[in-house]
């Protein structure tokens, strides 16, 4: 049985880059043990499966430039200036 | 001339080729419908102005100058594409999806944007930013999701077919619920260049009707190799109406999951209806064969694993930064990611990425996600064997009829189960086809699935076809849409 705990949850929200709020912490520790809980399972047949080994085949096409309009895209932002993406500081101020 | 609102694609047709009718009639016809009966159902998030509707390149295609509305996920050129999420705030789609534009070039009418669970990740239709479906035969119950809102249109009779998408049954299972056709096509069958990606080696656009035949038209129009889609398959655009005239193929073989039918939980009115139908196919010609594939019992917890992860990847792109909602006040870059996809992802969605980047962590990623591979060979083995001594399979499209809403609101876990015949379609990459079967006696519709090998879409037309013409489901309509 998986038992997902405090820390558990604040590390997968950083990988989530999700920023829960405390009070929501013991909920998805619940919620998130009980789905791994049963997708645990995977395990019990896992071990008898013999793996194949895949071909994978890549798919190419033309490396052809194609124009387009990036406004209709820029147009959309938040927060532009010129055609950079405008966000706050990547660093905290100390 | 009066318009049936349950009328087929194929019925409307001829009467827009004969003059009864035209193009410009039905979409007001349509439009109409929405708007005097949505309001109880909420199929739709947006019906569009009837001006930016017409103005189709072709008259003489398949479906020209017929009305149907897609799922939120689906990119159509110059109109909102939400995914039925805060995030995605008063995003406008640069472009269409290969599906959209195929449909558009054979003079097809995009209506509207239908509506869903967020980012297709639900069951039920009730995980929507913006408002839950109800299923037209009992509006007190679901839809089925997720793409509840495309489905519950052609239920209703506001459209005669529709586009939604699979991940994981997201068009069986509501088709099954509302008492309609759905298909999941093969995957790589349909290009999913302009769906937003949930599970990209699971998505599949699927097709929602009234009839089987209808089904197979719209497949003509948008199946086929998109050079944009490195996934879709180098099969060349065909006519899948060309076999349906009634009859099986002759020494059809068809298997019964015997497994599946002895589910634990499963309802004795959907049980006995789906023999019923399997009785209707022997009686048409078919043989029945019985088999299990004893992999069926895992393939949920490999589902949960496998889309999560993919969910957990695909939806990374959504951060505040290009587009659609951003948080406000946040000091830092890492706040702005963090307090927006806070903010503009509803619960489920949190939820599912938290499962994905858990299984893909560090310390977990062999013991989940390459166990849940593992897995995923196994049930597509089981089906491949399968397929060796018959030519489809038969089951239920799902262990319960319709419910009602909240029924699952505290168990999140038993809801997600309720996929548990669809799921294994959708990991092995094969099509399936939901055709209704019957009526509980509360009157709610239920389903069965016809499964196929990789590229049998024409074979499971066909026996679908013939039992449907045998049957009178499709004739049935729910009241109060008349």
């Amino acid at each position: 049985m998986v038992k997902i705990a405090h820390n558990d949850v604040l590390r997968i929200a950083w990988l989530s880059r999700i920023a829960f709020p405390d009070s929501e912490v013991s909920l998805m520790a619940k919620e998130l043990d009980e789905v791994v809980s049963y997708a645990h399972r995977v395990s019990e047949i896992a071990a008898e499966v013999t793996v194949r080994i895949q071909k994978n085949v890549n798919i190419f096409r033309e490396d052809l430039i194609i124009p387009d309009d990036a406004n209709a895209i820029q147009a959309q932002a938040p927060k532009i200036a010129e055609h950079f993406f405008v966000v706050p500081a990547v660093l905290e101020k100390e | 001339m009066k318009i049936n609102p349950f009328a087929t694609i194929k019925e409307l047709k001829h009467s827009i080729s004969s003059h009864e009718t035209s193009a410009d009639t039905l979409l007001d016809f349509s439009i109409d419908r929405f708007k005097k009966y949505d309001s109880k159902v909420g199929s739709a998030l947006e019906i569009f102005e009837k001006k930016s509707i017409l103005g189709q390149t072709c008259t003489q295609g398949m479906l020209s100058g017929i009305p149907g509305i897609l799922k939120d996920n689906i990119s159509q050129k110059d109109r909102r594409l939400g995914c039925a999420s805060k995030i995605l705030d008063n995003f406008v789609s640069p472009y269409d999806s290969t599906a959209s534009l195929r449909l558009k070039q054979d003079g097809a009418l995009l209506i509207g944007r239908g509506n869903c669970d967020e980012f297709a990740m639900g069951t039920s239709g009730e995980t929507s930013a913006f408002k839950k479906t109800a299923n037209p035969w009992n509006l007190s119950r679901v839809a089925g999701g997720s793409s509840s809102g495309p489905i519950a249109a052609v239920a209703a009779g506001f459209v005669p077919w529709s586009l939604g998408s699979e991940t994981g049954g997201s068009v069986r299972l509501p088709a099954a619920f509302c008492g309609v056709v759905g298909l999941k096509p093969t995957y790589g069958l349909i290009s999913r260049y302009g769906l937003v990606a949930y599970g990209s080696s699971l998505d599949q656009i699927g097709i929602s009707t009234r009839t089987v035949y209808d089904n197979a038209m719209v497949l003509s129009t948008i199946a086929g190799q998109d050079l944009k889609d490195s996934t879709s398959l180098a099969v060349d655009k065909k006519d899948y109406t060309e076999l349906l005239n009634g009859s099986l193929r002759d020494g059809l073989r068809i298997g019964i999951v015997d497994n599946a039918m002895e589910l634990d939980g499963i309802d004795p009115e959907i049980k006995k209806s789906v023999q019923d139908a399997v009785k209707q196919l022997e009686d048409l010609g078919a043989t029945i064969v019985h088999l299990n594939l004893p992999a069926m019992d895992y393939t949920a917890a490999a589902y949960f694993i496998i889309s999560r992860a993919e969910a957990a990847s695909n939806l990374a792109r959504f951060d505040g930064v290009r587009y659609g909602l951003r948080s406000k006040d946040s000091k830092t870059l890492l706040d702005l990611y963090e307090n927006t996809r806070y903010e503009g992802f509803g619960d489920e969605v949190k939820r599912r990425i938290m499962v994905g980047n858990y299984v893909l962590s560090s310390g977990h990623q062999d013991e989940y996600y390459g166990n849940a591979r593992k897995v995923q060979q196994a049930i597509r083995r089981e089906f491949e064997d399968a397929f060796k001594g018959v030519d489809l399979l038969a089951m239920p499209t799902h262990s319960i009829p319709a419910f009602k809403f909240d029924a699952f609101k505290d168990n999140k876990l038993a809801m997600d189960l309720l996929d548990y015949f669809t799921l294994p379609i959708n990991l092995a990459g094969i099509p399936a086809l939901s055709v209704p079967c019957g009526f509980t006696k509360d009157n709610l519709p239920i389903g069965f699935q016809l499964v196929g090998a990789h590229l049998s879409e024409q074979l499971i037309y066909q026996t679908a076809h013939a039992y449907e013409q045998a049957t009178p489901w499709h004739t049935m309509h729910p009241q109060g849409f008349e």
